[in-house]
């Protein structure tokens, strides 16, 4: 089936893309072409392959296969499917704290402060076990108050994250209590995620720094290696240490860039990743799991490039590991001297890696609570490749700064639009209206338009929500503030966009949940949600919207321009 | 005339020629999102039965439901040689859901209409044959169809 | 090539299609005894109903004598026929020459010699006028007279329309040619559910008033009422047969062969007037059933314009549409006793009933030749198309009997009986090899 879109806004990734044609070299654009149209009832969230006596669909049109074989209806098909995909994003969170706490408590790493990291380390493995009640300290009393209300607050691994798997085991439990476990199953890892940037900042010291994004950063003149995905901090330091003494170039694609005292170029964004392999300039990539794609090893292949795998069955001691790889990344590109070097002259500096600790943000609350900016914009997310590369983040973005909205961005989605030259400081003025310009200027020291706040396994985004709300002595269900999900794909995201409810903020998500065979489900997500919560996550239907009209429609909200055609409004609770 | 021949061999009984012809043909709101919350709910034309087959109105050459509906609604139209039910002078007699001998004729959930593939009349191309994501669907002449060994 | 076809409803507009279809350019005269052309008379009820304009009658474009260059004499009764000289004479005092003749006179319907029968507000419906007739008269009470299709349908009608109406039927039972008692009996619910007085087994035997009816007396009571539907059937009109001297029946329809011949050369019959085989009862019949007159009169057309083509017979079938609310579908015999039998012949009846869903097959000999449905009619025509082409099925009853029957169940029987199911449609099927 045809697919007619634009595929990226990059135009560096552009590039490869009649190359990649011309050598028969298939990407994820051409596979997703060839998967049209994808099924309906899964988009929907009508199916279930959770036992064997399935695969079953909830037909919508026919009467025979309305339920599945165990009695599972619509409803409870789609809020299990959201359900599954939130506990996967949760484990992913797991899963990096607790390969984060091994590199140190293995005595491979010394933190720098030493004291801190054992507090954080102490912090998470409670929480891993039965829950940190210290946790709960962190969080306003009235939102504590709501998630225990509502059965949600994390109380360790095996409540929040066993106990909400059996949901689609079987039992009679209703679409409103399974969604509260996904909500449960949500907060948990977010939790992970505060108690993995806490640790960070104790092993490594978190300060921004300045990097330089896109292919450009390539030059193909020394051996480079580049990481990929996420994997244990612990071992991205000791192989930047190692790349550096023998001066090897280390880059990334899709991982956390700021490493105090090491920073990874960020080559490309999620949904071109399998291009910097094919300006020949790269001999060597290292791959976590989550975030990269299988292909990138055929297309690795393709240009003589090494792959190392981090997350292996065996495991390896670090320090020998990071040597090794090193050493196998000169070889290679001893090895690969021939191999023709095509890099895109792309680059953009961008400053990367804020915390609420260098923010004044006394002065971004009363910005907001005084109506100098119109509210706060969180973006989020990662490419999909059912829209134009990076458009629907740059457009929000820029339309967002041009009518006063300050924009918070984490993770791959500041990446992205790093490459626009959003993170640059230089270009402040070039995109913000008056108003954000001199909350810019006011609220720390070379604010770029759009402000980093991390990658998202650090939690920052949280830290930051909770700054503001105690410096602005309101609910953050209160502040004008909207979350954007502009391009997302990961299991990570939908359990982070629960969470980001769970809190008070309103989420828009790209592309629709699986839900929208469940009019039950997503009444669920708006107006429960916002009864309990003061916040929704918006199930958007409409596919065909183009990204200046989604901007358009979210700034209607910040304007809060009524909307007749909306049963209710996210901004129901904002105080004025 | 062509048909649409179905390769029993490739057809996995995945039901979305019915979810994409009650989306795009059926529906009122013609995205799925919507469609599937429809009242009354809207009624697909193809049928997967059996063990599995997609199955849907064989135009045929000779079509029993053309003798038996008593004010014209079924019609043929003369260039393409497809039959189809001209909804608006349905009376919901179901003299065609009668005679049908593949029973691919059935009355709308409001039971107002009698509903039947048309092969996609005002379309490029049947939708269930765009869709069919093993490629069992597709649109032959009727006379090289008879012909193909299998 | 001259041909002339006399009637002007299915079976002669049909007999038109298929001659047109192999003959574009001979003449072609066609004579109608009533003045509206191209009008289905299965949908009169809805006029009468207020549900169906004039126009939307039509089950042919104004324009279809036209477009199909057939010389229309609408009006025009025939009055004489001449097998030896090949003429007819017409009421508009002419005479016609023909080289084919179709016979599509359809039936009349039944007056029954009831006293008072002449009186103003009784009528029949079979034609255009009647239906306008009953339309326009005036009164908040009906009775009909007779509970077969034209009689329910009627009844409902005017019901739709706020008339308060009772259907009286002689036999026990509402529909009696087209369901047996259990369906029957739902149907009746049905109609009773509407508001309707259904009465069965009793006669009427006089109507009261003086130049208008006011009532109907029958055996138990006495019905006032301002109008009087009469729906007790239809004899075929064969006046001009019988004339001609033609073979006619036992149902005293005209009798013809497989190629839809009477026994005069060159003199075809088809539709409510002709007696056909019936491939249910094994034996002549006559089922006045629209399309039957619709396939006898393509079947005509097409050897009267020279391709021989045999016709397989006809098979009553009914559906009530959406006149009670539930789908009701019959075909073929409704008992094992209505079809000719030998002694050697077997008989089953199978049924299923749950509560407002009934459904019942008929076989002789393992074939099928009757089919009642009522509730769930979806995948009736699968019935129908075994039942046209007397396969043997006994091995499948439960196949047959079970909701989830669908087409690609029958591909093997489709397979076993592969001569007979030689059409394209199920060549292709067949051919997938499931």
């Amino acid at each position: 089936m045809e697919f007619i879109q634009k595929k990226t806004a990059d135009n560096a990734a552009e590039q490869f893309l009649p190359k990649a044609a011309d050598k028969g070299i298939k990407l994820a654009w051409d596979r997703f072409e060839g998967q049209l149209p994808e099924c309906g009832f899964c988009e929907s969230g009508l199916s279930c392959r959770d036992c064997l006596q399935g695969p079953c669909i909830s037909h919508p049109f026919r009467d025979a296969n309305k339920m599945g074989v165990c009695g599972k209806d619509k409803d409870t098909l789609a809020v299990q499917t959201l359900l599954k995909l939130v506990l996967k994003g949760t484990m992913a969170s797991l899963d990096q704290v607790s390969d984060f706490v091994e590199g140190i408590t293995s005595g491979e790493m010394k933190p720098k402060n030493v004291a801190e990291a054992k507090k954080a380390i102490a912090s998470i493995e409670a929480l891993l076990a039965n829950g940190a009640p210290a946790l709960k300290k962190a969080f306003p009393k009235a939102l504590i108050a709501a998630w225990e209300e509502a059965g949600i607050c994390p109380q360790g691994v095996a409540k929040d994250l066993f106990k909400a798997s059996q949901k689609v085991e079987g039992g009679i439990a209703s679409a409103e209590e399974t969604l509260f476990w996904a909500f449960k199953a949500a907060l948990l890892g977010a939790f992970a995620q505060k108690l993995q940037g806490g640790l960070k900042k104790a092993a490594f010291g978190v300060a921004p720094a300045e990097v330089e994004v896109n292919m450009g950063v390539l030059n193909g003149k020394g051996a480079t290696i580049l990481l990929y995905g996420r994997f244990s901090p612990v071992l991205k330091a000791k192989i930047a240490a190692a790349a550096a003494k023998k001066k090897v170039t280390v880059a990334g694609v899709c991982t956390d860039p700021v490493l105090a005292p090491y920073t990874f170029a960020p080559v490309t964004s999620y949904g071109s990743q399998e291009l910097p392999l094919m300006t020949g300039a790269v001999d060597l990539i290292v791959t976590g799991d989550q975030f990269v794609n299988p292909s990138v090893a055929a297309i690795a292949a393709e240009y003589k490039v090494a792959v190392v795998a981090t997350e292996t069955l065996k495991g390896e001691k670090l320090d020998a590991f990071a040597k090794s790889i090193v050493d196998r990344a000169e070889e290679a590109f001893k090895f690969r001297r021939s191999v023709v070097r095509d890099i895109p002259e792309a680059k953009e500096t961008a400053l990367m890696g804020f915390s609420a600790a260098d923010l004044d943000v006394k002065k971004i609350a009363d910005a907001v609570t005084k109506g100098k900016i119109k509210g706060i914009a969180i973006l989020a997310g990662t490419n999909n490749v059912k829209f134009t590369q990076d458009l629907p983040f740059v457009t929000l973005a820029q339309e967002f700064l041009k009518d006063g909205i300050l924009c918070i961005s984490e993770g791959d989605a500041s990446v992205s639009l790093a490459k626009y030259g959003l993170l640059n400081p230089k270009q402040r003025e070039k995109h913000s209206n008056k108003a954000v310009a001199d909350l810019l200027k006011a609220a720390g020291k070379n604010l770029p338009a759009v402000i980093d706040l991390g990658y998202s396994e650090n939690g920052g985004v949280m830290e930051f929500l909770l700054a503001l709300e105690a410096a602005s002595k309101k609910a953050l269900r209160q502040l004008p503030i909207l979350a954007c999900f502009a391009e997302a794909n990961r299991s990570a995201e939908v359990a982070e966009a629960m969470t980001l409810v769970a809190m008070g903020v309103s989420t828009y998500f790209w592309p629709c949940l699986p839900v929208t065979g469940s009019p039950k489900t997503m009444e669920l997500l708006s107006k429960l949600c916002n009864e309990k919560f003061g916040a929704k996550l918006i199930v958007h239907t409409d596919k065909k919207m183009e990204p200046l009209a989604k901007a358009k429609m979210i700034l209607n909200v910040f304007n809060r321009v009524p909307d007749p055609s909306a049963t209710d409004h996210p901004w129901t609770d904002w105080k004025k | 005339m062509k048909v649409l021949m179905v390769d029993k061999e490739k057809c996995t009984g995945c039901h979305q020629c019915e979810l994409w012809c009650g989306t795009e043909i059926a529906s009122n709101s013609r995205e799925l999102a919507k469609a599937i919350n429809e009242e009354p709910h809207p009624v697909p034309r193809v049928y997967v039965e059996g063990k599995p087959f997609a199955l849907q109105c064989r135009h045929c050459e000779e079509a029993p439901c053309l003798d038996a509906c008593p004010n014209g609604t079924m019609r043929r139209d003369p260039e393409t040689g497809l039959v189809y039910v001209n909804e608006p002078t349905c009376i919901a007699c179901w003299m065609c859901v009668m005679v049908c001998p593949f029973g691919i004729i059935n009355p709308s959930s409001s039971m107002k209409v009698a509903i039947k593939c048309d092969r996609c009349r005002n379309m490029g191309y049947p939708i269930c044959a765009e869709v069919c994501p093993t490629g069992a669907l597709s649109l032959v002449e009727r006379k090289d169809y008879r012909q193909r060994k299998f | 090539m001259r041909y002339i076809i006399i009637g002007g409803s299915a079976a002669a507009i049909s007999a038109v299609e298929s001659i047109r279809s192999l003959d574009k350019d001979s003449q072609i005269d066609l004579f109608s005894d009533e003045e509206t052309p191209l009008f289905s008379r299965v949908l009169l009820p809805y006029y009468v109903a207020e549900e169906l304009s004039k126009p939307l009658l039509n089950f042919r474009t104004s324009d279809f004598f036209e477009e199909s260059k057939v010389t229309p004499h609408m009006g025009v009764k025939v009055t004489s026929l001449n097998p030896a000289a090949k003429t007819i004479k017409a009421s508009d005092g002419k005479q016609y020459t023909y080289d084919k003749l179709l016979l599509a006179t359809g039936g009349r319907p039944i007056v029954p010699p009831i006293p008072g029968v002449d009186k103003e507000g009784i009528s029949t419906l079979k034609t255009m006028a009647d239906a306008e007739k009953i339309y326009n008269m005036k009164g908040k009470r009906a009775v009909v007279i007779g509970a077969g299709s034209i009689g329910v349908e009627a009844c409902i009608s005017l019901t739709r329309r706020g008339i308060n109406a009772t259907l009286l039927e002689q036999l026990g039972q509402v529909m009696p040619t087209v369901f047996d008692a259990e369906a029957a009996e739902i149907v009746r619910k049905r109609i009773e559910d509407l508001g309707i007085q259904v009465i069965t087994g009793e006669k009427a035997l006089q109507f009261k008033g003086d130049k208008k009816v006011t009532g109907v007396v029958t055996d138990n009571r006495e019905l006032p009422c301002d109008m009087v539907i009469l729906s007790v059937g239809v004899r075929p009109a064969t006046d001009l047969a019988v004339q001609a001297k033609l073979t006619i029946g036992d149902m005293r329809g005209i009798r013809v062969d497989e190629f839809m011949q009477t026994s005069a050369p060159d003199i075809y019959a088809a539709g409510d007037v002709a007696e056909t085989h019936d491939i249910a009862r094994n034996t002549w019949f006559l089922n006045a059933i629209w399309p039957c007159a619709f396939e006898q009169g393509r079947t005509a057309g097409l050897n009267m314009a020279g391709k021989k083509t045999a016709y397989p017979g006809s098979y009553r079938r009914n559906s009530i549409g959406n006149f009670i609310g539930i789908p009701a579908i019959s075909m073929g015999v409704t008992h094992a006793e209505s079809c000719a039998m030998t002694e050697d012949d077997e008989f089953r009846e199978i049924r299923v009933r749950t509560k407002d869903v009934y459904k019942k097959l008929v076989l002789k000999n393992g074939k099928l030749v009757g089919a009642i449905l009522v509730g769930h009619t979806q995948k009736a025509g699968l019935m129908s198309i075994l039942l046209r082409k007397q396969v043997y099925i006994a091995d499948s009853i439960p196949m047959l009997m079970s909701e989830r029957l669908s087409f690609t169940d029958l591909l093997p029987i489709l397979r076993r009986n592969a001569d007979q199911f030689s059409e394209p449609e199920y060549k292709e099927l067949m051919d997938t090899g499931l």
